[in-house]
Formats: structure tokens, C-alpha cells, sequence
């Protein structure tokens, strides 16, 4: 089961084994794929040049990027990934890395955290947002004064967040448009678990809301869309349980909680359908014994409906063919 | 769509994953599933905090210590699905943990093996519609894929979509016969040679000479040995005696450390470095009921075909899956298949009446960078193309129609 999706994991496993290689058979290739992103965004990992194969270069194409200035977005990945910040972008893209191989730390640990911490580049790029809302958080909890502060991101293609913060909690609101009416049921019934289970004591406050928007947003007066394969679901965060790690709970929830969502609402289907397909098939196999009776030339009817517990001729209780309970055609 | 296309092939042995236009496919695992299914364990009632139903493993997890409760299943048998509730899961851990996508955003292309019956296409359809949401969905042939691949590596006039391929992996091997995009159905022949035996013979080979194999390990082994040491010879005999001529040339030690004891051990290796290969051409070596060499079967197959495509399906003999990557396999079936050609022309010369003899047929094995993922390679060509998006099922088609529009080929679409 899996939690955290802000590791792009086509890019983890390219850069472990580029990185492996390089360092057991000293072994370089020519490199240019292309790896798209959740949200939308792609990835390129290429060589500068056909005789420079030791250096990598992993560009970010992101369709936030522009809006994301507003929060400080490159000065961070710059520092974030200091070291490994490349001087000219590749053509078409908007941020580059640059890794080069022969400068490698040797320890397999090392270079797997390394590539680690590139892969959550998506994760980077929401960083700023995040920051900025909890410190307003913390400057009205200090100060007070708090004032008018939302915005709206596209987090992903089919799900959209607005963020604000209040004095004493950052709230995230995301809506997320389902593709047919059967992943609306199994999100309402996911959502209702979530508002249960996290009412008292946690850190993250659950709620979902679905045909209407919720109070945060009517409260703004935001006018958004209400179909019937629209959900909401709302998230509060309130730091005073733990200051330290909130930011970075935080930031991994709103990278993940869309596709986790996605996820599991799948995994119920597929549980389901394996569920169907064993009970339909204990249903067909007790049918298809249902034995004509030739021996008995009367004319009746040949099949006969044997009451309950009465075992069918050759099958003692307990034996694998038993399914006591069942009628029987005889 | 802007977006890529999620390629996935699923084989016998291993699936490859992956996005179009790449030259690589991202993951290549083996096609396992293991799940916690202990029925005693349902009986009395969960007893971890996760349900049994969800705590899955795939790939090469399942094979790693941490996954040893965990029972392995195999859900493609010969090529073709047999256990779609496994298949199912497999999909859904490769889609989401793997290729960290949502599948609603991207289209897919997926395989599926020749002789493949039309339900087994309406459940892949049904699963990838219903249980994912995908816009859209294209079932492609692997044969007509592996085609597809050796095109960047032929000249542009050489290109063609009629040839025949050997698609050898790691379950079963097929020689299938395709004539200008099209399967010639009737004509496939499939062979019970493949990667397994050649490994299992080296087990043999290896145990019969009482070498210092760890038992659990003794596949392992085997199958790194055949992937480094193994080459097809052109006459065993000769290698015979350049072996007894000069072994320090030719034998070689393989060194390995025991998992479990970690103690090293090294193992001579002679013989079964072109012996093992040879499996393909004298079957009998190590299947006692099967004694048909490659070439023949290969020489069969195209003799069951139309007369019309015969001499185009010589000409274009296109090699794809991994067990076919044995130095010099290529040519030794491109000599193999000459010599009967070439006897068949004299026969038919020395019976021909005066004047007329007939044009001796061309035999050219294709064997290029791209074989060992040639099906992967030909689906990440095909899937940036325009008439990839064009042809694919999309989802509203599938909602109207039903799932028995995935039975239909889609360039019959037309009519």
C-alpha cells in the first residue's frame, strides 16, 4: 500500500541504475527519455552533447512554473538543489540539473539518497506554497490580522486547490472531478471513513462533501463547479499539534492525497471484481452438477429438488466437494 | 493529446513498461504477483492491519527475502492470461506504484500473444475501461510490433510490413507469419523451445558434471551463465575439438558467492556454453518429445503460406525477444534455412524441363540493437504516430458499444 507519491519513481530507478553502472562497469550511454509527471508536467533526461555522456541532465517542463513565481519558486529549487543547478536550460524547458557522473559519491546509500532528492522535484516545486501559507499562519497567530488570502492551483489535471490560513489553521480544499459515477460512490464512502476517523486529536481534519460546496468556499464566496462527478474534500490543518513536521506532512498530503484517492478507489474496484469472479464461480461449479437421472424410465421429471442438508450420494460432510447449506439439483 | 502513451507488454516471463518514444522500456519485471492468501488465516479473521486483499507484491519483490509470505502466482501461462483477478492487481501496482501516473490522463498500448482468443482482448478491455478509466486503449499484435522495431535499423526501401518472426522469450517461442500488416492466422507455428529449457539444460549439464552448484541456487546460476557465456557455433563437432585442442582458450570459471552461507565458490564452464544454444536446433538434446530444428519449423511455417508472400516472408526473417540475443544466432538460422532452400531449388532444378529454372530464394535474418524488448521498442514507435490516437478504442466508444468492440481489429474500422 502505498502512501507517498511524491517520488517519481521511472525517474528514481533511471538514475540509481544510470548511476550504478557508471560507477561498477563504468558504463555510459546515450540518454533521452521522456518521463511525464502526475499534474501534467514532463521530464527529460538527456546528454548535452553526443561526446559529453558523463554529464546528465534532467529538465522540468511545468505548466505552473510561471504562476509559482509569485512564491519565490526558482530561488528555491536553486537552493534546494544547489550543486546541481545547470547555467543554461535546456530548449523548450524550464529548469535544468545537471549531475555529472564522474563526480559521484561512491557509497550506494549516497547516491541513491541523491537521486532520491531529484525525484522529489515535484515535491520542491510546491514547497514555496506551502511555506508561504504556514508562515501567514504563524505571523496572524503572533500578530493577528488576518486578512483576505486564497489562491487556486491546478494540482493536478482533474483536481484543482485552494489554500488559505487563518490564525490557528491552514486549510486545503481540493476538488476533484471523477470520470463515472461508480468513483463518486466509492469516494463519498472513502471520504465519510476519513471525517469519522479523524474528527478528535489528529493533526489533519478529513471532511468530504459532495452535489455542494463546502462552508470554506461559500464562506468566499468562490464560485465553482457542482456536478455530479465533482467531489470535495477538505483538509485542515492545524499546526499547535506538531510544529515541526507539519510543513512537511503537509506538503507530502497535497502531493499525494489526489492519486492515493485514485488509487485505492481502483483497488476496491479490483477487489471487487476478484470477489465476484471466485463467488460466481462457487455458484456455476454447485449448478453444474446438477445429473440427469436416465435410470428411471417413468416419464417423471428427471430432476428433483432435495431439501436442505441432505448431502448429494458419495460426498460425506467435510470433504473439499461440500457445500452444506446449498439445494441441490439432483 | 499531448500527453504520452503508456506502453506495456506483457510476456510469458517478463513484462516490460514503460512510456512512447523512449528507446527503453522504464521497468522490465517479471510477470508475478505475490499475495498473501493463507486460507487459514481468512478463516480466523485478519490478523495484520492490512487486508489481505490489498497487501500486495509484484515483480521482483517477490522474490526478495522480505516477500517470502507472500505466494508467487504466475498469471500468464504459454502467452496468454489465465488468471485475470491476478492480472488485474499486477495492472494496478505496475500502473500506480511503478509508472506514478494517473491512468485517466494517458493512453495505453498493450500487447497481446498470437493465437490470442477474442474474450481474452474483451476482458483486457473491460479492465482498462472499467477498473482505470482510460481514455483510450489499442491492443497490437506482437508480431506486427516486432516488425515495426527493426525499421530504424533497415533502409527506408528495405522497410515492409511482410516478414516473418521468430519471437523467442522466455516461455514459449512462436514463428509467426505476417503479410502486409496482417497475421496469416493459420500458418503461426508455436515450438516448446524457449529461454527456460536452454536455462534447465545448463542445469542439467552442470549437474550431471557434479559441479559445486548450491542447490537453491542452482537457476540463478544457470541463467547468468547463459546470458554471459553462451554463443551458437556453427558444427558442434568442430567446437568439440577446438575445445579439447584448447581449453584454456575456451573454458571459463564462473565465480559466485552462496546466498545463504556467503561463501564463495567457482564453477568450470565448458561444453554447455554452445551446447545449451544448440537446444534450438536439435530439440531432442533435451525434449524427448519434440526433435524439429528451428530452421525447419521456420521453413514449414512459410511453405503453409500463400504462394504470393512466400519469397517477401524469406527475405525478411525479423528475430525479437529476449532468448534470440545469443551471439550469432542470426546467422546460424540464416544458414540453416539457405540449406534447405537451396536444396529444395536443386531438387526442383534437376527435375525441370529445359529452359526453365527457377530464381534461387533470397533468406535474410534481421537481427538488430533493439531485439531483446523488439515488441516494447515497436510499441513506443508506433505510439507517437497520429494514426495511433486515431485508431485506438476511445472510452466513449467503449461506453456506447460495449466490450466486444475490443474484438475487432481496428482497421477494419473503415468499413
Amino acid at each position: 500500500m502505498k502512501f507517498d507519491y511524491s517520488r517519481n519513481e521511472p525517474l528514481f530507478a533511471l538514475l540509481t541504475t544510470r548511476f550504478r553502472l557508471y560507477l561498477t562497469e563504468e558504463r555510459v550511454d546515450k540518454l533521452f527519455y521522456d518521463i511525464p509527471m502526475l499534474g501534467g508536467d514532463t521530464l527529460l533526461v538527456s546528454n548535452p552533447t553526443k561526446d559529453h555522456k558523463t554529464i546528465i541532465l534532467v529538465s522540468l517542463k511545468a505548466i505552473y512554473f510561471d504562476k509559482l513565481q509569485n512564491f519565490g519558486l526558482l530561488k528555491h529549487l536553486q537552493t534546494v538543489y544547489s550543486g546541481y543547478v545547470s547555467k543554461e536550460v535546456v530548449d523548450g524547458y524550464v529548469f535544468t540539473l545537471e549531475i555529472d557522473l564522474t563526480k559521484l559519491p561512491k557509497d550506494p546509500k549516497e547516491y541513491e539518497a541523491l537521486a532520491d532528492h531529484i525525484a522529489r522535484i515535484r515535491k520542491e516545486c510546491f514547497a514555496p506554497i506551502i511555506n508561504h501559507y504556514f508562515d501567514l499562519q504563524v505571523k496572524y497567530e503572533k500578530e493577528g490580522g488576518e486578512a483576505e488570502n486564497y489562491a487556486i492551483f491546478d494540482v493536478m489535471k482533474n483536481s484543482k486547490m485552494i489554500i488559505d490560513a487563518k490564525a490557528d489553521r491552514v486549510t486545503m480544499v481540493f476538488a476533484m472531478t471523477f470520470d463515472n459515477e461508480l468513483d463518486v460512490v466509492l469516494a463519498k464512502l472513502f471520504l465519510d471513513e476519513f471525517t469519522r476517523q479523524t474528527v478528535t486529536g489528529s493533526t489533519f481534519r478529513v471532511r468530504g462533501c459532495f452535489k455542494e460546496l463546502p462552508d470554506e468556499l461559500k464562506e468566499k464566496k468562490i464560485t465553482m463547479e457542482i456536478s455530479n462527478n465533482v467531489g470535495y474534500f477538505v483538509v485542515v490543518c492545524r499546526p499547535r499539534h506538531n510544529r515541526e513536521s507539519a510543513r512537511g506532512l503537509a506538503l507530502d498530503l497535497l502531493l499525494s492525497i489526489t492519486e492515493f484517492m485514485c488509487s485505492h478507489i481502483d483497488l476496491i474496484k479490483v477487489k471487487t471484481h476478484r470477489a465476484w469472479r471466485q463467488t460466481v464461480g462457487k455458484f456455476v461449479k454447485s449448478v453444474a452438477r446438477a445429473r440427469p437421472n436416465f435410470a428411471d424410465d417413468s416419464g417423471e421429471s428427471s430432476f428433483s429438488v432435495k431439501p436442505m442438508f441432505n448431502f448429494a450420494p458419495g460426498v460425506k460432510f467435510g470433504e473439499e466437494d461440500d457445500d452444506s447449506g446449498a439445494v441441490y439439483l439432483q | 493529446m499531448n500527453t504520452q502513451a503508456c506502453v506495456i507488454d506483457i510476456g510469458t516471463g517478463y513484462t516490460k513498461l514503460g512510456f512512447s518514444g523512449n528507446s527503453e522500456p522504464q521497468f522490465i519485471m517479471p510477470t508475478t504477483v505475490g499475495m498473501k492468501y493463507d486460507p487459514e488465516q481468512v478463516l480466523r479473521g485478519p490478523s495484520s492491519n492490512v487486508d489481505p486483499d490489498l497487501d500486495v507484491v509484484i515483480g521482483d519483490k517477490c522474490f526478495t527475502t522480505s516477500a517470502a509470505n507472500y505466494t508467487v502466482k504466475y498469471p500468464v501461462q504459454q502467452g496468454c492470461v489465465d488468471n485475470w483477478s491476478s492480472m488485474e492487481t499486477f495492472l494496478h501496482s505496475s500502473i500506480y506504484e511503478y509508472m506514478n501516473i494517473r491512468p485517466g490522463d494517458h493512453f495505453f498500448l498493450m500487447t497481446e500473444p498470437p493465437l490470442n482468443p477474442p474474450e481474452n482482448r474483451e476482458y483486457l478491455g473491460e479492465i482498462m475501461f472499467e477498473t482505470f478509466n482510460i481514455p483510450g486503449l489499442y491492443i497490437a499484435v506482437q508480431a506486427v510490433l516486432a516488425l515495426a522495431a527493426s525499421w530504424p535499423y533497415r533502409k527506408s526501401e528495405e522497410r515492409s510490413l511482410t516478414g516473418m518472426v521468430l519471437d523467442s522469450g522466455d516461455g514459449l517461442t512462436h514463428a509467426v507469419p505476417v503479410a502486409e500488416g496482417f497475421v496469416i492466422g493459420s500458418c503461426i507455428k508455436q515450438i516448446p523451445v524457449a529461454g527456460r529449457n536452454v536455462t534447465r539444460y545448463i542445469q542439467t549439464l552442470l549437474r550431471e558434471r557434479d559441479e559445486p552448484v548450491p542447490p537453491e541456487m542452482s537457476s540463478e546460476v544457470a541463467k547468468e551463465i547463459k546470458e554471459k557465456y553462451c554463443y551458437v557455433c556453427p558444427d558442434i563437432t568442430k567446437e568439440f575439438d577446438k575445445y579439447s585442442a584448447s581449453p584454456e582458450k575456451w573454458l571459463k570459471v564462473y565465480n559466485g558467492i552462496n546466498n545463504i552461507t556467503q561463501k564463495p565458490f567457482s564453477i568450470d564452464i565448458g561444453f554447455e556454453r554452445f551446447m545449451a544454444p544448440e537446444v534450438y536446433f536439435r530439440p531432442g538434446i533435451e525434449n524427448s518429445q519434440f526433435d524439429t530444428s528451428l530452421a525447419n519449423v521456420i521453413d514449414d511455417a512459410i511453405q503453409a503460406c500463400p504462394i504470393d508472400v512466400k519469397r517477401d516472408l524469406y527475405s525478411n526473417i525479423v528475430l525479437s525477444g529476449g532468448s534470440t540475443m545469443f551471439k550469432d544466432f542470426g546467422r546460424r538460422l540464416q544458414r540453416d534455412i539457405k540449406r534447405i532452400t537451396d536444396n529444395r531449388h536443386s531438387y526442383f532444378t534437376r527435375q525441370a524441363t529445359e529452359g526453365f529454372v527457377p530464381k534461387p530464394t533470397e533468406v535474410v535474418v534481421c537481427s538488430h540493437k533493439m531485439q531483446r524488448y523488439a515488441v516494447w521498442f515497436g510499441g513506443s514507435i508506433y505510439a507517437t504516430t497520429e494514426s495511433f490516437y486515431r485508431e485506438s478504442i476511445k472510452r466513449e466508444d467503449y461506453l456506447e458499444r460495449g466490450a466486444s468492440i475490443c474484438r475487432q481489429s481496428p482497421i477494419f474500422n473503415a468499413f
